[in-house]
């Protein structure tokens, strides 16, 4: 019973309707300016057609910040007294409400941007054969390419502290999270020196420097089987922690921390 | 219906409700009165769940309003004094939003705008406060939804509409409904408003239906002042006095909202004893 109460089918997909058909002027608009830039790096970088990889860098760029500023939009209005008080009491679960804009924002950015430089590349290409008659003057892109893939779950792990940030923060929300990160960062890192100092003291003398016959830090790992499996123990913990914990987890502290919004 | 049992909330440091009880039933429009910064829109929020009680707790149709479950939403309409609209027509947002109340009726709502003379297919965004107010009032009411929390509706309302809006409301009211009417402009919803509430400092110092405040007070209008001993409340008007006195007699007379209010709230603890058999809380 509790389950049907906290999540149903019907109201998610109403939800998720409802956001396509307010927000689809903002996209145009918002696609229109990514356009806009991909266009004039193509221009500017117009020399010698020849496989011209114009999304480069860039696609990274505008996956994070499209589902940055996507989610933003969204749930900003949780801050706003007039318009938080309708979507509060919007007769649907706090987790219908929030999933269908988490989901919302993510597909919109990732699905919007990957058709949009599809898109953009198939059309310059096209442009390119009717005016020059070159071929393959712009490579196309494929969104599923098994490295575009990984950019793009690396970009959503790494905008979700900041998806955390948009529903902590009232106002400067991404400004406050990243200085949070950066607090956070400066903070792992002391430790790290902390434990250092404490377990190989008697090696490193002064901020890290370490005794001569011992050499650096890393030979100090290889050649130490304790050190080299206490290492290897962390790096897989970091690497489990990042790819596979830190956005559930972001997301999750989200949605609790919205059960507990008062407006 | 709505259970608030030693209610207590303060913001930041600041105190506003503390051990605050209240017991309504369904079925009638409430007056919710009070001063400025008396708790009113407080009030509300924390029955529709938008704020937390701090201590004590709150129980409206069985449910508690602060885990915002969806059968208690269904039933709330909450309107605030500031609120925001999309910018959408008056259909798309019926088509956007009805789906959630499971009882909206459509034939109604379209009823009501008509009322209201809301026609067109101009955006929200584009009308007017009033006109914002009558077409979000419309809806709410045609949710059919049983708890309506109504904070200052007539505020920004021209005189017909004000009228149109005691009339919808009137219509509305059915015996497992309620209407909670905070407001300021005590003369707009007189005729209209049965029990009448009024806060005072955080706390609830008079409610009553209008039945018992006629039976118990009665008002008479004076061309000299009124004798100290007799009189609960006297004001000064143009044509002399308007005094409120205990209806010993029982003489059928009407107290208008205006003059009860200053009466409860500068003569709190007389009104207070003489309504305690009617059980003033």
């Amino acid at each position: 019973m509790n389950s049907i109460k906290r999540f149903n089918a019907q109201r998610f997909f109403l939800l998720i309707r409802n956001e396509i058909l307010l927000n689809r002027g903002n996209f145009l608009i918002f696609f229109a300016v990514i356009w806009g830039i991909l266009l004039l790096r193509l221009i500017i970088t117009v020399g010698p057609p020849n496989n011209i990889k114009i999304y480069g860098g860039n696609y990274s760029f505008f996956i994070f910040f499209s589902a940055y500023i996507i989610f933003e939009k969204a749930f900003k209005e949780v801050h706003d007294e007039s318009k938080g008080t309708a979507w509060f009491t919007l007769p649907a679960s706090m987790f219908e409400k929030y999933v269908s804009r988490l989901v919302f924002s993510i597909v919109a950015s990732t699905a919007g941007i990957a058709i949009l430089f599809f898109l953009f590349t198939a059309i310059s290409e096209g442009v390119y054969r009717f005016l020059f008659g070159s071929v393959n003057a712009v490579a196309l892109f494929n969104p599923f390419n098994k490295d575009i893939l990984l950019k793009t779950v690396l970009c959503l792990i790494l905008v979700s502290p900041f998806h955390l940030g948009v529903i902590y923060f009232r106002k400067n929300a991404f400004f406050k999270t990243f200085l949070s990160l950066l607090i956070y960062l400066l903070f792992l890192c002391l430790v790290f020196i902390a434990a250092l100092k404490i377990y190989l003291g008697d090696v490193i003398h002064g901020f890290l420097t370490m005794s001569d016959p011992v050499g650096t830090i890393p030979d100090l790992f290889i050649e130490n089987d304790t050190l080299a499996q206490t290492w290897s123990i962390t790096k897989w913990t970091a690497h489990i922690t990042f790819w596979y914990l830190l956005a559930p987890l972001c997301w999750v502290i989200g949605y609790i921390r919205l059960k507990e919004k008062e407006v | 219906m709505i259970e608030i049992k030693n209610l207590s909330f303060a913001y930041k440091r600041e105190k506003l409700f503390s051990d605050l009880n209240l017991s309504l039933t369904p079925g009638g429009i409430c007056g919710l009165l009070g001063k400025n910064g008396a708790g009113k829109t407080t009030l509300l929020k924390l029955m529709s769940g938008l704020l937390f009680p701090q201590g004590g707790n709150i129980s409206i149709m069985g449910k508690n309003p602060s885990k915002r479950p969806v059968d208690f939403l269904q039933e709330l309409i909450f309107l605030p004094e500031v609120f925001d609209l999309p910018p959408v027509t008056p259909e798309h947002y019926k088509m956007l939003y009805s789906p959630f109340y499971p009882r909206f009726s459509a034939e109604r709502f379209n009823s009501f705008l008509e009322q209201f003379e809301i026609t067109g297919k101009k955006k929200l965004s584009t009308f007017s406060y009033g006109q914002k107010k009558k077409f979000i009032i419309a809806f709410g009411l045609a949710t059919n939804g049983r708890l309506m929390l109504l904070d200052e509706p007539t505020n920004g309302l021209d005189i017909p509409s004000k009228s149109q809006f005691r009339k919808a409301v009137a219509s509305c009211l059915e015996d497992d409904r309620i209407f909670i009417i905070s407001t300021h402009q005590a003369r707009d919803l007189e005729s209209l408003i049965d029990p009448i509430i009024i806060l005072d400092e955080g706390k609830i110092i008079f409610n009553q239906s209008n039945e018992e405040i006629s039976s118990r007070l009665k008002v008479s209008y004076r061309s000299g002042p009124p004798e100290q001993e007799e009189a609960l409340f006297s004001e000064k008007t143009f044509e002399g006095y308007t005094v409120v006195m205990e209806n010993h007699d029982h003489e059928d007379s009407h107290i208008d909202l205006e003059t009860l209010f200053n009466t409860v709230v500068n003569n709190t603890a007389k009104i207070s004893s003489l309504f305690q058999d009617g059980g003033i809380r």
